[in-house]
């Protein structure tokens, strides 16, 4: 078994909002290929395909403290998620004049169409 | 007491438990790299487990095998791939955590417990090569070129900052100084194909 892994024998990758804790950030990507992280500010980052730069996802960084802050409270008993549109909305009603520039507001833009389109829940929460 | 019935009834088969895990799965512990402090010395960084497997458990690949290949700089364990590529340009190519050509301290970002990020160091590489997953009945990962407008950034949160800072002789005789929590390709800054893009205001200070 040492020198055979089974990468092959891993399911399909199904699209899913990924707190990753150690990296402190809740992440969204459509596809499991070469990505390229585009830096927008200190809170999002888009996620492109490394062959043709499109965008497939992004991720929302430092979300520990946002999501203690802004969101937990907002997660009902009976429904443990919540609408990833909701959440970039939140973030960017709490950050709002930061998005300044046009530049900014159109990868804002598109991550909430990433999130709209996929019809993105979050389950994944920081503990 | 070998026989005893009482202490036999203490341990429990685990069906598979003496499987070792397939090498590409079993990440090292640590890593060799250099060292903030300076570029001519190395330095031993754990690698984080918990994000690494709860990706594998949403099966991503990609995410272990560009570790493999642009922080360990190795050709990821897997079926054929070492005879494919070891006495090639791609294996002979690759880069790890010791050809950083920069490092810069603070993220400019809340990890974590720490509000600013400023305990977050981001080593930067220029890797030649990475690889991918493709289905293959010979070996099921392929190499790829790094387009040349991309470098790689390994992200190290450190382990006592505040120490470091002040240099203090006990810390430096430590050699585990960090954990690399996580990795990825961004854009070169095109006044300099070797750093991120807009390096000078995305982290808080170069340390070399």
């Amino acid at each position: 078994m040492e020198k055979t892994g089974n990468i092959a024998f891993l399911g399909s990758y199904a699209p899913s909002a990924i707190y990753y804790e150690e990296a402190d950030s809740l992440e969204y990507v459509r596809r499991d290929v070469p990505v390229v992280y585009r830096r927008v500010d200190e809170f999002l980052t888009l996620i492109l395909a490394m062959q043709d730069r499109e965008p497939i996802g992004f991720k929302l960084k430092g979300f520990r403290n946002f999501y203690l802050r802004s969101l937990k409270g907002k997660i009902s008993k009976d429904h443990r998620f919540l609408d990833l549109v909701a959440v970039l909305e939140q973030l960017v009603c709490e950050i709002g004049d930061q998005i300044f520039t046009e530049e900014k507001r159109i990868a804002y833009r598109r991550a909430l169409d990433i999130a709209r389109t996929d019809q993105v829940e979050v389950r994944d929460f920081p503990k | 007491m070998k026989n005893d019935p009482k202490h036999l009834a203490k341990f429990n088969v685990i069906e598979g438990g003496g499987l070792r895990s397939p090498s590409w799965l079993a990440l090292p512990s640590t890593v060799i790299g250099r060292s903030i402090r300076d570029r001519n010395l190395s330095e031993v960084y754990r690698i984080a487990q918990g994000d690494a497997r709860k990706a594998l458990e949403h099966n991503r690949r990609q995410p272990r095998l560009d570790l493999w290949s642009a922080v360990l700089g190795e050709i990821p364990p897997v079926p054929n791939a070492a005879t494919k590529w070891e006495r090639t340009k791609t294996g002979g190519g690759l880069t790890s955590l010791l050809d950083a050509r920069a490092c810069f301290r603070g993220i400019k970002r809340p990890m974590g417990d720490d509000d600013r990020g400023y305990d977050v160091c981001a080593f930067i590489t220029k890797p030649r090569f990475y690889f991918t997953y493709e289905s293959s009945l010979t070996c099921v990962i392929k190499a790829m070129d790094v387009p040349t407008d991309l470098v790689h950034v390994t992200y190290v949160r450190l382990d006592y900052p505040e120490r470091w800072t002040n240099t203090s002789q006990s810390r430096q005789n430590e050699r585990v100084i960090g954990v690399v929590t996580h990795w990825e390709f961004v854009e070169s800054d095109p006044a300099d194909l070797d750093l991120p893009m807009d390096f000078a205001d995305r982290y808080r200070q170069r340390l070399w």
